[in-house]
């Protein structure tokens, strides 16, 4: 009975759209031939912006919320350009054809039965789209949400190949990863444990020509990535292992250090916070567009007001990216853009340039932009561009703070750490323990076998650590073979034992080198902070008068530093 | 005693959005709710009707929902009368500048037909919370 009546209510609403997209294309067509005038006393800009408005409001509680989100985005242009002060265009015309060309467009394939109050209810929840509600983890429309992996120690391969079985069941032990051996594809799905967090499948099984089946994935959990293994690095075979579902490649040979670098690698989560944007220029359509495209898709927009109110605004809100809009009280993105990028904080700021360099149909690019888009623009091009530059940027940053050879925290980003720790610690009056490592005997490594041989055994002893200590662990490479490991919450017994337990694993790696293998060893000091008393240079002082006795009793060693204590 | 929520008057332009929150209200949530399509005719009808509640829409030509709402406040019952607006783009800052003005709260529109009377129902139970002390008369 209600379902007649809902059903009876969006047939009227559909019938009702022809009249609607007729009413939207008159009322460009008019305000095209007043373009000489200021067409927004007219009558036709007052029905066009009630037109906007009741499809903006209706769209998404008749449930087609689709519809509703690109008419809210004519309504908001058209609400900011009614209250711009300088007479529109023909440059705001076509931003205003393009977004009424994409109401038209949607309107013109409505069908009653395709409204998500048809539908069964779960699929509602998500269809009726609240503005301003963000979810934790947002993505823009059209971009998967990335899903968090499932972290365990069990690795599945499915392989015929004795020689890679044989390597990986014997090196991937110490990093407290245990192998599962699958002759075939067939026998995978029923071999997942809850404790599978990778599998591995060598494109050989499907025979030399084989080829992938269509889903690697399919009757897998879906938080269990599948990397497919192959001996022709070529991009074909990239492209197609990546088709059928992959998460990874990686070329033959594999050794344990690929695999678990691979894991590294994959269980990488981008920094999820959504982008902070700030947006500069002068205020007007295109800037609130711009601002309402970015939030609604759960952005952080912060417009300054004035140029000088700029540095301000870039030093408090650190955002991820600039938009600058080509002019903006008679500067031209350039002159800004040129003048930001001689401020040493600025240099890598991201910057996108909205309607080119000099205006008036000047050419897009700016030197020191990373993206130009031209007008009219289509707000969801911008975000998804904005979303995908902030990625990018966010991805280079991690590589920054890291050091290339171990993939750890670099000595300055590691003392930022250190700092920010100390004071967290205080504040909460928790424990914080900072141990110091040192790899024995690394020069005569180097000075036997070669750099190579010792870069190895320092990366093997960096995966080792990534491997074995906690999340929240924060872990930096100070300079040569010196370790530095700061536990948030830890005792110092705590400590000891964890520290203790990854120098044993490390003495039982076999380290390769050309005469055959040998063994390395760490020497390790550890000093607590009860209520994180101290300064970053107590902290490392006392951690390093530890090492030292650890040296000086024969290494291969922990030692805990004697208590310190700040005089009140 | 507290009397539950039964008399609403809903003031909205568009036609459209008027008859699916009219189905939202009535069908579903079991309301009697008087429909306006102006502010000049909510305020015609407020005395005679005597809602318990009054939606406004924000956003209407000639007489806005805050307008409306200035004028009910100095009509015979109109004072005291909890009023909530239903509005696109609901953002905090904004939800609080309605407030300030004087509304019980802010429904955000698109909204959702199934969950509507729902969270009318939950904006006026929060207000009978505000208004505690003020029941015995």
């Amino acid at each position: 009975m209600l379902n007649e009546k809902l059903r009876g209510l969006l047939t009227r609403y559909c019938d009702s759209l022809p009249d609607r997209q007729a009413s939207l294309t008159a009322a460009l067509q008019a305000l095209s031939a007043a373009l000489d005038t200021d067409f927004r006393a007219g009558e036709a800009f007052a029905l066009f912006r009630r037109d906007a408005h009741q499809l903006a409001g209706s769209g998404g509680s008749m449930g087609f919320p689709e519809m509703g989100r690109v008419a809210l985005s004519l309504d908001v242009a058209l609400v900011a350009l009614a209250e711009a002060e300088a007479a529109p265009g023909a440059a705001d015309l076509a931003q205003l054809r393009l977004l009424t060309g994409a109401v038209l467009k949607r309107l013109a394939t409505l069908k009653p039965e395709d409204s998500s109050l048809l539908q069964p209810v779960d699929e509602q929840a998500e269809a009726i789209l609240m503005a301003g509600d963000v979810a934790p983890g947002f993505a823009p429309p059209g971009i998967p949400l990335r899903q968090s992996l499932r972290l365990g120690t069990e690795i599945i391969l499915v392989s015929q190949d004795d020689v890679v079985i044989g390597h990986l069941q014997r090196d991937l032990a110490p990093y407290g990863l245990a192998l599962t051996v699958r002759r075939d594809l067939a026998a995978l799905p029923s071999s997942l444990s809850g404790m599978t967090t990778l599998v591995i499948v060598d494109r050989a099984v499907c025979g030399e020509d084989g080829l992938l089946p269509p889903s690697l994935t399919a009757g897998l959990a879906a938080d269990v990535p599948v990397a497919v293994m192959d001996h022709d690095d070529s991009l074909d075979r990239r492209i197609a292992a990546r088709a059928a579902g992959a998460a990874a490649f990686v070329g033959k040979p594999v050794n344990a250090a690929v695999v678990v670098d691979l894991l590294d690698r994959i269980h990488h989560m981008p920094d999820p916070r959504p982008p902070t944007v700030v947006i500069a220029g002068n205020g007007g359509m295109d800037r609130a567009l711009c601002a309402h495209a970015l939030q609604a898709a759960g952005m952080t927009c912060a417009l300054p007001e004035e140029p000088d109110d700029l540095l301000g605004i870039l030093a408090e809100t650190r955002p991820d990216l600039l938009i600058l809009l080509r002019r903006w009280d008679g500067l031209s993105a350039a002159d800004i853009l040129g003048a930001l990028r001689q401020h040493p904080a600025h240099t890598s700021l991201p910057v996108l340039i909205l309607g080119g360099g000099d205006g008036d149909g000047q050419e897009d690019s700016v030197a020191g932009a990373d993206l130009a888009l031209s007008l009219p623009f289509d707000p969801d091009a911008l975000v998804l561009s904005v979303w995908h530059r902030v990625q990018r940027a966010r991805e280079m940053q991690a590589l920054i703070t890291r050091d290339s050879l171990c993939n750890l925290l670099t000595h300055g980003a590691f003392i930022n750490q250190l700092e920010r720790e100390l004071s967290l610690a205080r504040r909460s009056r928790a424990d914080l323990t900072v141990a110091l490592l040192d790899i024995d005997g690394l020069r005569e490594i180097n000075e036997l076998w070669g750099h190579q041989t010792g870069d190895a055994v320092l990366q093997g002893f960096s995966r080792l650590l990534r491997q074995r200590m906690r999340k929240t662990d924060i872990i930096g490479r100070l300079g040569g073979e010196t370790f530095a490991i700061i536990l948030p919450g830890a005792s110092k017994a705590q400590a000891r034992q964890v520290i203790t337990d990854i120098a044993g694993a490390f003495r039982s790696l076999e380290q390769p080198c050309r005469d055959g293998v040998f063994q390395a060893t760490v020497s390790a000091g550890i000093a607590d902070f009860a209520d994180g008393s101290g300064t970053v240079r107590d902290c490392l002082r006392a951690a390093d008068s530890a090492l030292f006795a650890a040296k000086n009793r024969g290494r291969d060693q922990v030692c805990l530093a004697t208590p310190v204590r700040v005089e009140a | 005693m507290t009397a539950p929520l039964e008399r609403v008057l809903y003031v909205e332009d568009d036609s459209d959005i008027q008859e699916i929150a009219l189905m939202a209200l009535v069908d579903l949530g079991g309301l009697a709710v008087k429909v306006c399509s102006s502010g000049m005719e909510a305020l015609k009808i407020f005395p005679e009707f005597c809602p318990q509640m009054v939606l406004l829409d924000v956003m209407m030509p000639g007489m806005d929902g805050p307008t409306t709402m200035a004028s009910l406040r100095t009509l015979p019952g109109g004072a005291a009368m909890p009023v909530a607006f239903m509005t696109a783009k609901v953002q905090s800052h904004e939800v609080s500048r309605y407030r300030d003005m004087g509304a019980i709260g802010v429904i955000s529109k698109p909204f959702d037909p199934m969950t509507l009377a729902d969270q009318v129902r939950a904006l006026w139970a929060e207000w009978r919370e505000t208004q505690g002390g003020t029941d015995a008369e």
